[in-house]
């Protein structure tokens, strides 16, 4: 009777696990619209994104506004976003400026964990098995951080299928990239969105491009050091292409992002977009990448005519800066451990127990610090 | 990298290393053998996989270290019926994991956890439902993830998908010793919580010793509360 329960028990749970969780995923090329809309308090759109957007999700839009997901409608599939204020974004540096040299930069690591995503007008479908356009976006990305003196390493595995698993099997490559090319400055998951072309059209130097998407993830310990990675890029590149970033999305996952505080996502472009149009637009994040993390100085350009306007700004390397995110990233860690740790003893114990052994070690531990206790005095 | 940031990563690896050797402490090893093998998995993650084939390779620290301690905690196990419990909750982990990875959203955002501890926790409820034991957890945590990445390199061979398997290919930070560990964490949250709710456990006239109950009946000792326990009733007395 009870291997009966049991095992009803398990189904039952089977079943929760497996149904506890809608079928979406940025895969959607149905007429249908397969992205939720982000709006703000009075109903104005802000993005569309081809992923599940979830209450406390946070978005810093292009205007550099702060919004967090405040209540989500999966039916409409629409989420409302509360303004909680404006990010100040990494402040240019003085005219002493130390931009890394050579040796000290450290290399940038690339891979694509949807190594079968491909843009429709150049590769033909949205999907290719195994080498799909992506690939060829993320070796361009690699040759313009080459071209800048960056040494960059681009590892071309397949993860498919495309599926729950595609995470997994692209956190090894991970791994393996960063454990092969220490020290490792920054690891980028290279993406591309599958929202409408129309989201992602951009005019950058006089020349028609596609915008780059930031995506970090909230449900690990890097997340504030990325975060400050990420505002750092988009910084730079106000600076000097305005409208190559587009917003930076902190979403509910943790995309291995846990494996590097220097780890960010990538989507450039969609999958209307054409893929020369992505791959013109890596020689500008390779520079805009090279820039925040190892400095230079950055000339803005005319969003129409590709001109300089003779503004230029100093920007200091990224590990140079006064950040705080390692620290706060060091605290969230702690706090968890602690909390599990006192948890599981409450829950293994109870409280008397738990206080009698807390007491009791503590009473050994420091013996011989306070002298003999009255107990082993008796 | 700033300082910040170095004790982060610092701290996580400390952390994984230090939850890991007290989980293995609480089966059916000691300190020091909980200790070597933690030592072993970290050390087996930077030695480069071994090639199995055109589509595996495995990794040292990752799948070959976890699955040494799968077989020695096998061949300990207690008593036959465990044996088998631990195959069953094995083969059935195995499944679920292939299926979740089906089935699941393909998206970590779109998932209630992150897709690298979903198997594990799939993995520890069959196994302790199953096992009922942190021992057939731990094997059926391990075991489970590699028997579907083997299914999912079957499937790639048939269907000429052009990607390689490597078997516990992240090593220390792999979903195989993830899984392992996450499965050990709930049986010992289900176990104590279960226990807890039916006021303390069966095995109230046993000792335990060595990770496993045995007799009390010729103990010598019994630990510093049960003697403060004793005093206390006879002084009420």
């Amino acid at each position: 009777m009870r291997k009966t329960v049991s095992r009803i028990i398990v189904l039952c749970m089977l079943v929760f696990v497996l149904l506890s969780c809608t079928v979406l995923a940025d895969d959607w090329y149905e007429s249908d619209p397969g992205y939720f809309t982000l709006v703000d308090e009075n109903g104005k759109e802000l993005t569309v994104m081809a992923r599940e957007i979830f209450k406390d999700d946070e978005y810093i839009s292009g205007d550099n506004k702060h919004y967090k997901v405040v209540r989500v409608d999966k039916a409409k599939r629409y989420a409302y976003a509360k303004l909680v204020g404006e990010i100040t974004l990494p402040a240019a540096a003085g005219e002493d400026v130390y931009v890394a040299a050579q040796q000290q930069k450290g290399s940038v690591v690339l891979y694509a964990t949807h190594n079968s995503e491909s843009y429709v007008p150049s590769d033909g479908k949205e999907s290719i098995k195994g080498k799909g356009g992506i690939l060829d976006v993320a070796e361009s990305f690699r040759n313009n951080l080459e071209k800048k003196g960056i040494k960059a390493v681009l590892d071309k595995t397949s993860h498919d299928p495309h599926d729950a698993g595609s995470y997994r099997r692209s956190r090894q490559t991970a791994v393996k990239l960063i454990k092969a090319n220490m020290p490792v400055a920054a690891a980028f998951d290279i993406h591309r969105d599958a929202v409408p072309k129309s989201h992602y059209v951009t005019q950058v130097d006089g020349q028609d491009m596609v915008k780059v998407r930031i995506v970090i993830g909230r449900r690990n310990q890097n997340r504030q050091a990325n975060q400050e990675l990420a505002e750092k890029i988009k910084s730079v590149a106000d600076k000097t292409y305005p409208g190559l970033i587009k917003d930076i999305f902190i979403g509910k996952g943790s995309y291995n992002q846990e494996l590097s505080p220097r780890a960010l996502l990538f989507e450039i472009g969609t999958y209307e977009n054409s893929k020369e149009a992505a791959q013109k637009t890596t020689a500008y994040l390779a520079d805009v990448v090279s820039k925040a993390m190892f400095g230079g100085t950055a000339e803005r350009q005319s969003r129409k005519t590709g001109e300089s306007t003779g503004e230029k700004t100093k920007i200091q390397p990224i590990d140079q800066e006064k950040t705080s995110g390692g620290g706060r990233g060091l605290l969230w860690l702690l706090v968890v451990l602690v909390v599990g740790g006192v948890g599981f003893l409450f829950l293994s114990m109870g409280g008397r127990e738990m206080s009698s052994k807390v007491k009791r070690s503590v009473r050994e531990e420091f013996s011989s610090f306070l002298g003999r206790n009255k107990r082993n005095r008796k | 990298m700033p300082l910040g940031l170095t004790l982060l990563v610092v701290a996580s690896i400390l952390v994984l290393f230090g939850v890991g050797q007290r989980l293995l402490d609480r089966m059916r090893l000691n300190d020091k053998t909980a200790l070597l093998f933690m030592a072993a998995i970290f050390i087996g993650s930077l030695v480069p996989d071994l090639s199995l084939g055109r589509y595996f390779s495995i990794n040292l620290g990752g799948a070959v270290v976890p699955l040494v301690l799968v077989v020695y905690l096998f061949v300990k196990a207690g008593t036959a019926e465990e044996r088998s419990r631990s195959v069953w909750a094995t083969l059935l982990s195995g499944a679920a994991i292939y299926l979740a990875g089906r089935l699941l959203p393909h998206e970590p955002e779109t998932m209630f956890i992150d897709p690298n501890y979903v198997y594990g926790i799939l993995a520890g409820i069959i196994a302790y439902l199953f096992g009922r034991s942190r021992r057939a957890s731990f094997i059926a945590g391990v075991a489970g993830v590699l028997l579907a990445d083997i299914a999912q390199g079957i499937e790639n061979f048939i269907r000429n998908i052009p990607a390689p398997i490597r078997l516990g290919g992240a090593g220390a930070v792999d979903t195989v010793v993830l899984s392992g560990f996450l499965a050990v964490i709930l049986a010992e949250l289900v176990g104590e919580f279960r226990e807890r709710l039916q006021g303390g456990t069966s095995k109230k006239n046993m000792r335990f010793e060595n990770a496993e109950f045995t007799s009390a009946i010729g103990a010598e000792e019994y630990d510093d509360e049960a003697k403060e326990r004793d005093n206390d009733e006879k002084d009420r007395k």
